[in-house]
């Protein structure tokens, strides 16, 4: 080879290559389902592989967008989006997942509220907190939105044990690593790089952390301007 | 989420993986679809589309080599085989979904991104079917061509549902400019931009400063669109029709080139680039998108026998001047797509014609001049047969021929009428942006000279007829107009009723009545 690549972009080729190999096993393990439900058979791991697969595919998927972002050829699609709608469609989607894990998932939104967003980017900063909130809640999770002017608000609430004092105190420095589960804040940096790509005029997107009101565990907002 | 019912919609599905395609319909008939079709590409799709009514289509965005997803959008609902009510969704991988979304005229109803499941498929359908509901009146009206009402049914979209707001009123200026009500057009797209900078409403600007002739500003608009986003390629298109009415079609070329690299597989693309580098002289770029042309034109409502042509009479140049194995190849391809031509537009006259032609043109740039006279031997009364009528291309083809065989003056003169003819149709496209623009009194200007040449075409007097009537319908009735109207129409007294001018004309006519005999 008399060409060489440099690391970061045989590291971005490669995540391409492993991200269709995951879809691969998620269309496989779709099709083993279906073949299943059309015999009226369950097999409940299925599902969880499947969670899994879709997880891991989101994260290779966000590393991608940040590789493109640090190259500054990330550009987001802003449309206007009902937030019920877009939420319930969330819900819906890690219904699955929620069963599994025995947890309760409900959405609330006042249905006329909408929000300027690139629906799949931020589709994915939410995908990512899901999880989270699932793994780490005792029974529920609640998506809410609101508007608190200028901004239009999405929560991720859970029943947890709330985040970590540290994490609380610096949520700049959220992304190092997350102590409880060894994880790389890799959701949350790419939350906060995506969200700073919202602008509206003089506003920024940003996100906090912090304690749901209601459910007293995590609370994770999304702030749209 | 509200119930949707999908026992009762056809569905077509486009996906050139196997496996895709089988679990796709699997997840249909969970869903509880009972009409599932399957196309493997964008050709049997738009086959498909042509003798069926689907209610859905699910087509991957990616589909190898041939058209891809969003061209197949692009053809059925330009050319509306598929209706504006039938539901059109593109599934694209995560990473390219970026990508195909943007500031692109024809848009699809929704997107799924891969990888799906039978959750993620079933809630996004629920989530579309029901936009779309709330759409239903503005797609009834569309396929009905009522523009105006589907305008007033965007507006009580408006009103009752704010939250699609943003999509109300990009249906609506797009119903706008097709009504040709720039103004009312332009304040919409003002309003956008002045809340959000939203690239569709800003392009919109442009096109409403480049339809008022104001080239500067709609240039700017356009240029920095494109540098904002090199992906926006319908900024590169603007900025090329820009340049082509400041008449710098070398820059024009260059702004579609920038388009055409970054949507290849879109044929009307590749046709305007082909037209372009071909009046530029730069065969080298006409060649490869004339190539690309014929080639996404197989099997495409946009197949026209000019993509053939045009891609032999580009590559003459090679034939003639290429020298050793270039010539050669460029020969055999000429041939090859003139045999092509022939067996393709079996019944079409004209065409075959234009075919000989062509292969006397490339026998002659070879230096056979034998063979290049005898082809023309054999068409010679068909040619005097259609006169001073011959296709104008045909004719700057065939004006080759004769100055091969050195009959120059015979080229010279054949040329010179022609030029005339693309003169005047320069002069024509001109007096209509004056038209569209409302600028009635400079149009007609234009349209008048034009239509004083003595061979003005059909298209041309129609024009001046109808700019002088407008005229009059706004300012007065005048004599001397009333006499120039009589004259066009004695002009085209022998239209044909199958002219695709015919029904205009007889409209045109009965407004003249009526201005001739007020009430």
């Amino acid at each position: 080879m008399s060409q060489q690549l440099d690391l970061s972009t045989l590291m971005s080729i490669s995540v391409h290559d492993i991200k269709n190999d995951i879809n691969h096993l998620i269309g496989k393990v779709e099709r083993i389902e279906l073949d299943q439900k059309a015999q009226s058979k369950h097999i409940p791991e299925l599902n969880g592989i499947k969670t899994d697969a879709i997880s891991i595919n989101n994260q290779l998927v966000q590393l991608l967008a940040l590789y493109k972002a640090d190259e500054g050829m990330l550009k987001p699609y802003i449309d206007q989006h009902g937030l019920s709608e877009f939420l319930e469609e969330k819900a819906a989607q890690h219904q699955g997942h929620a069963q599994a894990q025995k947890r309760t998932l409900s959405m609330s939104s006042d249905d006329t509220l909408s929000a300027f967003f690139d629906e799949s980017l931020i589709s994915s900063v939410i995908d990512s907190a899901l999880d989270n909130a699932l793994r780490y809640s005792k029974s529920t999770v609640q998506l809410i939105a609101e508007h608190q002017a200028p901004y239009h608000v999405i929560h991720i609430d859970d029943d947890g044990a709330g985040y970590p004092k540290d994490i609380l105190a610096q949520p700049a420095q959220a992304s190092s690593i997350d102590q409880q589960s060894k994880h790389t804040g890799l959701g949350l940096h790419f939350a906060k790089s995506i969200l700073a790509l919202h602008t509206n005029r003089d506003l920024k997107g940003y996100f906090t952390l912090g304690q749901s009101p209601t459910l007293g565990g995590a609370r994770f907002s999304i702030f749209l301007p | 989420m509200a119930h949707v019912d999908y026992h009762k919609k056809r569905f077509l599905i486009v996906e050139d993986h196997a496996e895709f395609r089988s679990s796709l319909k699997g997840m249909m008939r969970i869903f509880g679809a009972h009409s599932v079709d399957t196309a493997i590409n964008g050709e049997e799709a738009i086959a498909k589309i042509i003798n069926n009514n689907y209610d859905i289509v699910l087509s991957d965005y990616e589909l190898g080599k041939a058209k891809d997803g969003q061209q197949i959008l692009e053809e059925t609902r330009r050319s509306g085989l598929l209706k504006s009510s039938s539901i059109f969704i593109l599934v694209t991988a995560a990473t390219t979904v970026e990508m195909v979304m943007g500031a692109l005229e024809y848009e699809p109803d929704g997107y799924i991104t891969k990888p799906i499941t039978h959750e993620t498929l079933k809630t996004r359908l629920d989530k579309i079917v029901q936009e779309k509901n709330i759409f239903a009146d503005v797609d009834r009206a569309i396929d009905q061509k009522k523009f105006k009402a589907a305008t007033n049914a965007c507006n009580t979209i408006l009103k009752e549902h704010p939250k699609y707001q943003l999509k109300a009123l990009r249906i609506k200026s797009k119903l706008l400019l097709k009504l040709e009500l720039y103004e009312e057009a332009g304040k919409l797209f003002e309003k956008i931009v002045q809340a959000r900078e939203i690239p569709w409403a800003r392009l919109g600007l442009g096109k409403i400063a480049y339809f008022s002739g104001n080239y500067d500003k709609a240039l700017q608009i356009f240029q920095q669109l494109a540098d904002e986003d090199k992906r926006n390629v319908e900024a590169y298109d603007w900025l090329s029709k820009v340049y082509l009415s400041q008449n710098l079609p070398d820059e024009a070329q260059k702004a579609l080139q920038h388009a055409v690299e970054r949507s290849p597989k879109s044929i009307i693309r590749q046709m305007d680039l082909g037209h372009i580098s071909k009046a530029n002289s730069d065969w080298q770029i006409a060649e490869v998108a004339f190539r690309k042309s014929v080639n996404l034109g197989k099997n495409s409502c946009y197949k026209t026998a000019d993509n053939y042509t045009s891609l032999v009479q580009v590559l003459q140049d090679r034939i003639s001047n290429g020298g050793g194995r270039k010539a050669k190849d460029a020969t055999t391809e000429a041939l090859r797509t003139l045999d092509n031509l022939e067996k393709e537009y079996v019944d079409d006259k004209n065409t075959l014609l234009f075919s000989k032609v062509l292969r006397a043109e490339t026998s002659c740039s070879q230096g056979k001049t034998k063979e290049s006279e005898q082809i023309l031997a054999t068409i010679e009364d068909e040619i005097k047969e259609l006169e001073n009528k011959l296709p104008e291309q045909l004719a700057f083809s065939l004006a080759n021929v004769y100055e091969g065989a050195g009959k120059k003056e015979e080229a010279d003169q054949l040329r010179a009428q022609y030029c005339n003819a693309a003169a005047n149709e320069i002069l024509n496209n001109d007096g209509v942006r004056l038209f569209k623009s409302g600028q009635i009194k400079e149009a007609l200007a234009v349209f008048s000279k034009a239509a004083a040449a003595p061979d003005a075409s059909n298209s041309v007097l129609i024009n001046a007829l109808q700019a002088t009537i407008k005229l009059m319908q706004k300012d007065g009735v005048e004599s001397a107009l009333m006499d120039n109207c009589g004259q066009y129409m004695s002009k085209l007294d022998n239209l044909n009723s199958d002219d695709k001018n015919y029904r205009r004309y007889q409209k045109l006519s009965l407004d003249y009545e009526s201005l001739s005999n007020p009430q």
